[in-house]
C-alpha cells in the first residue's frame, strides 16, 4: 500500500525529506537503472531511424556474459527497435559467428585483426582503463578494433553498438539492486542452433563427456584442486569416452589445469585463435554432457541442450548470484540442466564411500556391528 | 492473455513507461521500513517482556526469513535477551536464543490440537492461533513483534518482484551453532526422505554407495511422525554431518546456517522457490559454506565424477530423529 502510495501519487520527494531524511535517497538503484534504459532508448532509436551500418560490439569480455547477456540482449534489441541484420555487423574473437544467428548479416574476428599477442596486450590496457574487464566503456583498443573491422568489412561511417549500454543497464542488477524480471525484459533467451558441421566432428566419438577444467578466483590452482581435476578425469574416462576441450591458447586470465590421463581425447590441440571457440562449440554442442570449472562454457553447453556440471571451491565469494538466475532461464530454454557443484560435495562424497566400501570389509563388518 | 502478439510499435514504447517493474529497492521499501520501526519504537521503553512472533508458518521460512529479521529487529531496537521471548512451535528454541532469552511454544500454550489446526488451516486459524498464544503469555499485541511486519518487507522479493537487497538490508544472518562445539565433522553424510524417490533414483542410488554406516536419512515418516519437533532434530543431526543431501525446498536450504556443506536437489531447470534457493546461496557466501544446487538427473554425473563408474552396494538406514546418532559421537 505504502509503496503503491507513494509512487502514484508521486510523493518520493516529500517522503524523502519528510519520513526518511536519514537514508540516502537521492540516487534510488531503480532510478539509476531507469535512466540507463533511457540512455539506452534514446541511442538504439537513433540508430534505428538512421541508415547506414552498424558495428555490434566488439565483444572483448568472458564468454558467459556474451552468452547469457550480450547475445539476448542484442535479440531483443534487433526485435524491438526493428533493426534490419542487414546492416549489423557483429565484432567479437574466437569464430562464434553462429552464436549471432539471426542478429547480424555480417561478422568479423577480432583475430583476423590483431594476433594473439595484440589481443592480449589489447585486453590488459583496455582492463586498466576499465578499471575491471566489463566493458563499461569504449576503450581504445575497443576504437581500434572497431576501426579496423569497420575498415576490413569496407564499411563507411558505421554507427556502434558497444557493450557498455549494455553494462551499464544491468551492473544495479549484477549488484542485487534491482530486480531479475526488470533485467528478464531487455533479454530474449533461446538455445544456440549447433554450428554446422565441419571438419571437427571427424575428431570425435560418437558419445562423450566433454571436459574443460581452468583455474579462476572461483576455482583456485591449489595441489587438492589439482587433484580432484585428475581424480574427476579418471573416473569418466573409467565410464566412456571424455574430450577435453584444450586448445593450448592462453587469451584470457584463466589459467588451464592440468589434465593428463588414459583415455583423454584432445581433438582441439593446437587450433588457430580465429576459430577456438567455433572449434569448441562443435565439439561442446556434440556432447553427452559438460564437466567443468564453473564459468562461460557450461553457459554454452546448456545453450546447446547439454546438460552441465559445474565446479567452483567454497566460499566462492565471486559466484555471481545474479548470474545464475539468468544462466536458469538459458537452461530451460536450451531444455539441459546446470548443476553448480562445490568442490567440497564430491569430497564428501568420495570420502563417504571410500569409508563405507572399507567398513564393508569382511573384517570389519562384525566390529561394525558390535560397536553399534 | 487473448493470444494477440504486440505489435511492434508497442514494444517500442518510451521505456519509462514499459510496466515500470525496475524492482529495485527503493523509497518504498524504506518507507515500509520506517514504518515498521515507528511501530515497533515503543517496544524499547520498559523492561516487560517483548514477544518475537507468535510463528505460526513453516520451518524453513522461519529460518530464512523470519529470524534473520527479528533478529535485526531486536538488534535495531537495542532490546535486551532477557526481555525477549521467541514464540515459535516444533522446538525450534535453539535457532531464537542469541537474541532471545527465553522460548515458549505453540504447543504448550495452546495443545497440540489447536496448533495442528492452525498450522494446517486457513490464516485465520493462525491469526488465531497467534492471538490466543499471547493471550496465554499475558502479553499485549503491542508487545510483540509480528511477523506481519516481516511479511510487508519481504513478500515482494519472495514473489519476485523486488531484489535480494531488500532481504539483505532488513534481515541479520548469523550461524547457528547446533553441532556441539567443535565436534570436528562427522564421516557421515544426511540425506533428507524428501529427496529420495524411487529406488532407482540417483540419490537412492548415492545413499547405497554410502552405504549402512554412511548414509543417515531424516524426516522419513516411519519413526515417530507424530513429534512435533522431528524437523528441529534432523537440523541437529544435519548440523554434524560432513554433507547434507535434501531438497531444494526443504531442509538442505538451512544447510548454510547450520554450517554443514549441502547439495540442494531440484527437478528440472528451475528450482521450487527461486528467491529461497538464491538467498540459501547468498547465505553460503556470505557464511563461507558450500552450496551445491544439483538437477537430480544430473546426481548419476556427479556420482560418477566423485567415485567412478562402480556399482553400488550396501543399503542405507532409516534413522529415528531421537535416536539418530552416529557411533561415533
Amino acid at each position: 500500500v505504502a509503496r503503491a502510495a507513494i509512487e502514484g501519487l508521486k510523493l518520493e520527494r516529500v517522503a524523502a525529506r519528510h519520513v526518511v531524511p536519514r537514508l540516502r535517497l537521492a540516487e534510488p538503484s531503480a532510478d539509476a537503472f531507469r535512466r540507463n534504459e533511457v540512455a539506452l532508448e534514446r541511442e538504439v532509436s537513433r540508430i534505428a531511424r538512421s541508415d547506414g551500418p552498424v558495428i555490434v560490439g566488439p565483444w572483448l569480455s568472458e564468454v558467459g556474459l556474451e552468452i547469457l547477456y550480450w547475445i539476448p540482449f542484442l535479440r531483443r534489441l534487433v526485435d524491438r527497435f526493428e533493426l534490419d541484420p542487414a546492416r549489423l555487423t557483429v565484432v567479437s574473437r574466437g569464430g562464434v559467428e553462429s552464436w549471432y544467428a539471426g542478429i547480424g548479416g555480417g561478422y568479423v574476428d577480432v583475430f583476423d585483426l590483431v594476433d594473439e599477442a595484440a589481443f592480449r596486450e589489447g585486453l590488459r590496457r583496455s582492463w586498466a582503463e576499465y578499471g575491471g574487464q566489463k566493458q563499461i566503456d569504449v576503450g581504445s583498443f575497443d576504437r581500434e578494433v572497431t576501426l579496423a573491422a569497420a575498415e576490413r568489412a569496407g564499411l563507411r561511417g558505421p554507427h556502434l553498438l558497444h557493450p557498455s549500454l549494455m553494462y551499464r543497464l544491468f551492473s544495479e542488477y549484477w549488484l542485487h539492486r534491482i530486480s531479475l524480471p526488470a533485467v528478464l525484459e531487455h533479454l530474449e533467451i533461446r538455445a544456440f542452433e549447433p554450428p554446422e558441421p565441419d571438419g571437427w566432428v571427424a575428431e570425435l566419438p560418437d558419445d562423450y563427456v566433454v571436459a574443460r577444467f581452468y583455474f579462476r578466483e572461483t576455482f583456485p590452482d591449489t595441489e587438492a584442486h589439482r587433484e580432484l581435476v585428475a581424480s574427476i578425469l579418471e573416473h569418466l574416462a573409467a565410464a566412456g569416452s571424455v574430450v577435453l576441450l584444450d586448445t593450448g591458447l592462453e587469451l584470457d586470465d584463466h589459467a588451464p589445469a592440468p589434465m593428463s590421463g588414459r583415455g583423454l581425447l584432445r581433438p582441439l590441440a593446437g587450433v588457430a585463435a580465429a576459430e577456438n571457440l567455433h572449434a569448441q562449440s562443435v565439439v561442446v554442442g556434440r556432447a553427452r554432457a559438460f564437466v567443468g570449472t564453473y564459468g562461460g562454457l557450461c553457459y554454452l553447453a546448456n545453450a546447446y541442450g547439454v546438460p552441465a556440471l559445474a565446479l567452483l571451491a567454497p566460499p566462492a565469494k565471486k559466484l555471481g548470484l545474479s548470474h545464475t538466475a539468468v544462466a536458469r532461464r538459458l537452461s530451460a530454454a536450451g531444455g539441459a540442466p546446470l548443476s553448480i557443484v562445490a568442490t567440497t560435495a564430491l569430497e564428501a562424497l568420495a570420502g563417504g564411500v571410500a569409508r563405507a566400501g572399507a567398513s564393508r570389509e569382511p573384517s570389519s563388518s562384525s566390529h561394525r556391528r558390535g560397536g553399534r | 492473455v487473448n493470444g494477440d502478439e504486440p505489435t511492434r510499435a508497442s514494444r517500442r514504447r518510451p521505456v519509462p513507461h514499459r510496466g515500470e517493474g525496475a524492482g529495485g529497492i527503493g523509497l518504498a521499501d524504506r518507507v515500509i521500513g520506517k514504518q515498521i520501526e515507528l511501530e515497533l519504537g515503543p517496544l524499547r521503553r520498559g523492561s516487560s517482556p517483548v514477544v518475537v512472533g507468535p510463528w505460526v508458518g513453516g520451518h524453513v521460512e522461519e529460518v530464512l526469513y523470519w529470524i534473520p529479521f527479528a533478529r535485526r529487529q531486536a538488534a535495531r531496537l537495542g532490546l535486551e535477551r532477557s526481555r525477549v521471548i521467541g514464540v515459535s512451535h516444533g522446538g525450534m528454541a535453539r535457532w531464537y536464543d542469541d537474541f532471545c532469552g527465553d522460548y515458549a511454544d505453540l504447543r504448550d500454550l495452546l495443545g497440540t490440537e489447536q496448533l495442528t489446526a492452525a498450522l494446517s488451516g486457513l490464516s485465520s486459524d493462525r491469526e488465531r492461533a497467534a492471538r490466543d498464544a499471547l493471550e496465554a503469555l499475558g502479553v499485549a499485541r503491542q508487545a510483540s513483534l509480528p511477523p506481519s511486519a516481516m511479511h510487508r518487507l519481504f513478500d515482494g522479493y519472495r514473489r519476485g518482484r523486488a531484489p535480494l537487497e531488500v532481504v539483505l538490508e532488513f534481515a541479520d544472518f548469523a550461524p547457528r551453532a547446533l553441532a556441539a562445539p567443535d565436534p570436528g565433522r562427522r564421516p557421515f553424510v544426511v540425506v533428507e526422505a524428501a529427496a529420495l524417490g524411487r529406488s532407482d533414483d540417483p540419490v537412492a542410488a548415492l545413499v547405497d554407495d554410502l552405504g549402512a554406516e554412511g548414509a543417515l536419512r531424516v524426516g522419513e515418516s516411519g519413526a515417530e511422525p507424530s513429534r512435533a519437533d522431528r524437523w528441529a532434530l534432523d537440523a541437529e543431526l544435519a548440523a554434524e554431518a560432513s554433507l547434507l543431501v535434501g531438497r531444494a525446498d526443504g531442509l538442505a536450504l538451512v544447510g548454510p546456517l547450520l554450517g554443514v556443506p549441502t547439495v540442494a536437489v531440484q527437478d528440472g531447470a528451475m528450482p521450487p522457490s527461486e528467491p529461497d534457493v538464491d538467498l540459501a546461496a547468498w547465505i553460503a557466501q556470505r557464511l563461507d559454506r558450500a552450496f551445491s544446487i544439483v538437477e537430480r538427473g544430473q546426481l548419476e554425473l556427479l556420482r560418477t565424477a566423485a567415485i567412478g563408474p562402480q556399482r553400488a552396494m550396501g543399503a542405507s538406514t532409516a534413522v529415528s530423529p531421537t535416536r539418530a546418532r552416529p557411533s561415533s559421537r
